[in-house]
């Protein structure tokens, strides 16, 4: 190409360039930040992670552990689930200065789908600040009133209206704690520091009550029962440090024992109960499903679970028992399918268990995850 | 009508505690827990402590220096401890670290002193008012009971009787002979 041929040619493809630049133009459509309005559909697992700060549940797949999505609120988060699992509640702490200041305690009610605050409900500030469990905040049978637990340490229950969207009373219960709400009505019992149950009648509109006192019906001192309960048909069910079941019926008005199994008496190994959420009934099945742990000793009995136990409740016996690794708490959810849950207490990973009937409801680890820190509440709608 | 209901729940709290004193000083084995009744109440002898109320038995060099004691866990008057040790925080084993406030209530442990065999009462305060991770945890928790025994509740944050303020550590201040 000679000289002349050569300027021609850069020439012409100079002033061709603007028009293909502008064609490029044309044919790109530039992005645009949106929000998603509602998470993926499908069944849900929930964790919540306690904070001094902010506390979090994180929501999962029930089918493959994906993070959905979450909600979160102040320090101390103490949760809870509408039974359809489409509204979700915490009751947390905030501080003007995040470790020190005023202090505001607040009830915040989240929309799962959207992962947004329906609604905040000021709280007298005596919230307990104690590792969650699921019997801190409860809601009543019908869902019109949610008890909330206090300790400052002096111990007491806020119990508000969320059709009001207020705090309609405060119920003491000196040397009590726990919230044990009755399957109808407006009840709810407590545990207490001599082994006995209080269980107090609220009127329709909360603004009155009754109380009861049961008799003892556990050894504090040698056979102490964890927070944790699941409902077995119509009766509550506790387990205690020495891994005996305390089966319970607050049907009349006042907590009687039904039922004590001794379970893991008679297996060598010194085993006991070991974790914080460390029993979930399948009501389908019959089966509770127990954390447990051996050569077990004063202060091991939050330490993570070595194995979980499959306990027939109709025929009284052991079905299966299945190794695992530091399982603190535990949940059956019903999604596609019936599966435990369990959080691991030093990795801070929710595991996903297949159960098999088969071979006495043992348990296969099929999935897991982690995205949160220290867990010790698994929830799923009923 | 709040301050009347605080101070029903202050007086009711109270009543508990006195009963749940009586009812340890009766319970085998925990009978020492009437001793430390009045740690419960802790923000008020605080300031006394570690006292001695043992004739002369447990000297401090049976309790151990507390410049020297070490940075462990397993050491054995952490045994029923939970959470980080102050000492380990710009503080010691009694001391909360600077810019914090002791709680005004504590758990109770009880605790066996290996160069004596004899049993110690441990309080343990959390110290409150500031954030910042320090040190491991510790999470011995012997003899921890749930919130329906609040003055053995190792699970509960006792920067509760502070205000709400945030936990940043714990100390292990003996107070008295389980014996």
């Amino acid at each position: 190409m000679s000289r002349k041929s050569t300027v021609w040619f850069w020439l012409v493809g100079l002033a061709l360039l603007p028009v293909g630049s502008r064609a490029d133009e044309a044919a790109f459509v530039p992005e645009v930040v949106t929000v998603k309005e509602r998470m993926s559909p499908g069944t849900n697992v929930f964790v919540n992670q306690m904070d001094m700060a902010t506390s979090t549940i994180y929501i999962f797949s029930t089918k493959d552990l994906t993070l959905k999505g979450n909600v979160s609120g102040g320090s101390w988060g103490l949760a809870t689930l509408s039974r359809d699992g489409n509204t979700a509640y915490m009751a947390s702490g905030f501080l003007s200065r995040v470790a020190y200041g005023t202090g505001e305690d607040v009830l915040q009610i989240f929309d799962v789908p959207t992962n947004t605050v329906k609604k905040e409900i000021i709280l007298p500030f005596k919230l307990t600040q104690y590792t969650p469990d699921a019997s801190q905040l409860r809601l009543s049978a019908d869902e019109k009133f949610i008890y909330i637990q206090n300790a400052t340490p002096a111990t007491s229950v806020t119990v508000v209206d969320l059709e009001k969207g207020s705090v309609v009373k405060e119920i003491p219960s000196p040397g009590c704690y726990g919230i044990y709400p009755t399957e109808n009505g407006y009840s709810y019992s407590t545990i207490c520091s001599d082994g006995s149950f209080v269980t107090f009648k609220l009127s329709p509109d909360g603004q009155s009550f009754t109380s009861r006192k049961s008799k003892k019906i556990f050894d504090v001192d040698e056979d102490p029962i964890f927070l944790a309960s699941d409902r077995v048909n119509s009766d509550l069910v506790f387990l205690s440090y020495n891994g005996n079941i305390y089966r319970l019926s607050d049907a009349s008005g006042i907590i009687k024992r039904v039922d004590f199994i001794p379970v893991a008496k008679g297996i060598a190994g010194n085993w006991g109960a070991s974790g914080y959420g460390v029993i979930s009934y399948d009501s389908a099945a019959g089966v509770m499903f127990m954390t447990m742990s051996s050569n077990r000793h004063e202060g091991s009995h939050h330490h993570g679970a070595t194995e979980i136990w499959a306990y027939d409740m109709k025929k009284k016996k052991i079905l299966s028992r299945s190794p695992v690794k530091d399982i603190s708490t535990i949940a059956v959810v019903k999604g596609e399918q019936t599966n435990l849950f369990g959080l691991d207490i030093k990795k801070n990973i929710i595991v996903k268990y297949d159960i098999n009937p088969k071979t006495g409801y043992s348990l296969r680890k099929s999935g897991q995850r982690t995205d949160f820190g220290f867990a010790t509440m698994i929830m799923g709608a009923h | 009508m709040n301050n009347l209901l605080d101070s029903l729940l202050s007086w009711v709290d109270t009543r508990a505690e006195v009963r749940t004193r009586r009812l340890a000083g009766r319970a085998g084995r925990r009978s020492f827990l009437h001793k430390a009744g009045g740690i419960f109440l802790g923000g008020a002898v605080l300031p006394m402590l570690p006292y001695d109320n043992s004739n002369g038995i447990a000297h401090a060099s049976d309790l151990g220096d507390p410049n020297a004691i070490p940075d462990n866990c397993d050491y054995w008057r952490y045994c029923s401890l939970h959470g980080s040790l102050c000492s380990k925080c710009g503080g010691s084993v009694t001391q909360c670290p600077p810019g914090t406030t002791p709680s005004k209530v504590a758990w109770v442990g009880t605790c066996r002193n290996p160069k004596d065999n004899k049993n110690y009462l441990v309080s343990y305060n959390d110290c409150c008012g500031k954030a910042g991770a320090c040190g491991d945890d510790c999470t011995r928790q012997e003899r921890d009971r749930p919130g329906y025994r609040m003055g053995l509740a190792s699970e509960s944050s006792w920067c509760i009787a502070n205000g709400g303020s945030g936990v940043h550590c714990t100390v292990a201040v003996v107070v008295g002979l389980a014996e």
